[in-house]
């Protein structure tokens, strides 16, 4: 499987890219919102994990962008977090149709699970 | 922190407000002045005419007992002296303050009475002038014909013109005078329930305030139907315009309020100002901590838990269990930062409660079956106690919280095989919850401070199981956001018992 990462911290999208590749799938990663998006639309994913707080091109850009394109529902999009979001904030994520969302910092396990590798 | 002082509120209102306040007394002032005004004017009006009235009455007086005298003379031939004296005597017993009764004539006495021995004298000779004095008192005339050349006179004092009783002012100056002599007729000063008579002088002040009165009469005279004004003077303290001590009252605290409650009301002002800047500093600064130490605590529990799991074989015991230790901190810690910023929450009163209507049932069974998985390495024995079903409306997952966070604690506190009961019972107007367990209980000492912050009972026990020292804090600020009520039954002997409300 292809799974993409957008994420500002190497910090965060080091350790993922190590793990997916552990598991023996494929993973790009990129630092920037924009080039993220870009990324999300040329290409197919089987999951797409989006850091919310980032510089100039938020996460929450993206899902804009996503949505006003009506390109939701053609990606597993995993809103991955340090941000404190209530259950509701997720809620209304996941009706504007974000598959997931994962609190910062999560188990190997919750992220396996999601990203559907395990 | 600094702290901005001209966010968030003006200080026109506080101006605005001391100057209605001082506006309001002002008028309150202005309305009391007029109101003495008017006091003043209807008092001098009322004694205006009362003297007016006086002369009036007085007038009549007189004229009637000459003309009683006039018709004793007309009815009769001749009058003796003795019949003089009695009808004279009469005359003064009703009349006391007449002085002496004169028949003259032409220029002679022909009668008198009470002071006969002004008998057969010239009237002229011992009275040449007004006012007639006798004993020292000096005293008006009226003088009336009775007929050809008879007449009558009568001498009276000037206060007959001055009825004391009908005066009702308490503290007053009346001094009466006439165009017919330089000389004061009558003064009287009545001050504090004391009389004088004499030396009565106004200040300047009462002459501006003084009401004057002047009456024509021509029942006085030295001759008949001589006309001569008589002039009262009186001054009352109740003319005066003076600022009395209703005024001064007024003045200061219209003057202290308009100060001292804008003072005050600013303050408040710039207190809740200041409060809210800093709640909001904090708010921020602690998500931005929050956000801070999650970061860095990603890679740490990926990492570590990378090892356990994918390096196994290259790692011996001693460094899976360093490394295992390292995955357990970061977890643990990463669950204080998330247990402070909900009491970071609660305390700021931003504690987001979304409610739903929730069947307990249902809501119940679920919970178990996540927390089932803890109660195996104890054996414990569970019980559900709930009888029926019924619907609840409160926030699932905050509640969810709260009674896992109740279990999980006596999880921890109860023996082996121990035995923890979860109850939901439902009352008038709330459902009320109980945990309760068969382990070592808590004290009453420990029994306030257990909802308090960081406080655990026994921390070598919490600790090893990922305890903070949060979650009845928690789950406190949880219940009482929903209204309802959280605390330990102290009456409950042989573990802990737990109860909450929440209210529909």
């Amino acid at each position: 499987m292809r799974f993409l990462i957008i994420d500002d911290a190497k910090k965060i999208t080091e350790p993922l890219k190590d793990l997916i590749k552990l598991e023996g799938h494929d993973c790009v990663v990129t630092d920037d919102g924009q080039k993220g998006l870009k990324l999300i639309k040329e290409q197919k994913w089987d999951g797409v994990v989006l850091d919310l707080a980032m510089p100039q091109f938020s996460g929450y850009d993206v899902i804009d962008n996503l949505e006003k394109e009506g390109m939701m529902k053609n990606n597993k999009i995993i809103v991955f977090t340090a941000v404190s979001i209530t259950d509701g904030d997720i809620e209304k994520l996941r009706s504007r149709g974000i598959h997931s969302c994962l609190r910062k910092p999560a188990s190997i396990e919750k992220i396996l699970s999601v990203l559907g590798i395990k | 922190m600094r702290i901005n002082f001209n966010q968030g509120y003006s200080s026109v209102i506080p101006i605005v407000v001391g100057i209605a306040i001082f506006s309001a007394f002002l008028i309150g002032y202005f309305e009391i002045e007029n109101y003495q005004k008017q006091i003043a004017a209807t008092s001098k009006e009322q004694i205006k005419s009362i003297l007016e009235g006086m002369v009036d009455r007085r007038e009549s007086r007189i004229e009637t007992i000459a003309s009683s005298i006039i018709g004793f003379y007309e009815g009769s031939q001749q009058v003796d002296q003795d019949e003089f004296k009695q009808f004279s005597k009469r005359i003064l017993k009703n009349n006391p303050e007449i002085f002496n009764i004169f028949v003259l004539k032409d220029k002679t006495i022909i009668q008198t009475y009470p002071n006969e021995e002004y008998l057969s004298q010239d009237f002229d000779l011992i009275f040449p002038s007004f006012p007639v004095q006798i004993d020292g008192n000096n005293l008006m005339a009226g003088r009336f014909t009775i007929f050809d050349d008879l007449s009558v006179i009568i001498l009276f004092p000037p206060h007959f013109f001055v009825i004391e009783d009908d005066i009702l002012l308490d503290d007053y100056k009346l001094v009466l005078s006439s165009d017919w002599t330089d000389k004061t007729l009558y003064e009287i000063e009545k001050k504090s329930g004391t009389k004088s008579f004499d030396n009565v002088k106004f200040t300047n002040e009462e002459l501006g305030e003084l009401v004057k009165v002047s009456k024509k009469t021509n029942v006085f005279g030295h001759k008949i139907n001589e006309i001569h004004v008589l002039d009262y003077q009186i001054w009352d303290d109740s003319f005066s315009n003076r600022v009395d001590i209703n005024e001064v009252i007024i003045i200061i605290s219209g003057v202290s309020f308009s100060v001292i409650i804008p003072v005050l009301l600013y303050r408040e002002m710039y207190l809740r100002n200041t409060m809210r800047q800093i709640d909001k500093q904090k708010s921020e600064f602690l998500s931005m901590m929050s956000h801070e130490l999650k970061t860095p605590l990603t890679p740490m529990m990926i990492y570590s838990d990378m090892l356990l799991k994918y390096s196994k074989d290259k790692l011996d015991e001693t460094q899976r269990k360093q490394i295992s230790v390292i995955y357990e901190e970061c977890r643990r810690l990463a669950k204080l930062i998330e247990d402070l910023s909900e009491v970071n929450k609660i305390e700021l009163k931003k504690l987001n409660i979304e409610k739903q209507k929730i069947d307990i049932k249902q809501f119940l069974e679920n919970e178990i079956e996540n927390i089932k998985s803890l109660m195996l390495e104890k054996n414990i024995n569970f019980v559900l106690d709930l009888e029926g079903t019924w619907t609840i409306y409160c926030d699932p997952g905050r509640i969810s919280q709260v009674i896992s966070n109740l279990i999980r604690n006596s999880i921890d506190y109860v023996p082996q095989n121990g035995r923890i009961v979860l109850r939901a019972k439902k009352r008038e107007s709330h459902t009320i919850f109980t945990v309760e367990d068969n382990g070592v209980g808590i004290s009453p000492k420990d029994a306030k401070k257990i909802f308090k912050k960081f406080y655990q009972v026994d921390t070598s026990v919490t600790r090893q199981h990922g305890g903070t020292g949060l979650g009845l804090t928690i789950s406190k600020g949880i219940i009482e956001a929903h209204n309802g009520r959280i605390w330990l039954d102290t009456k409950y002997k042989g573990g802990a018992k737990f109860e909450f409300t929440v209210p529909e």
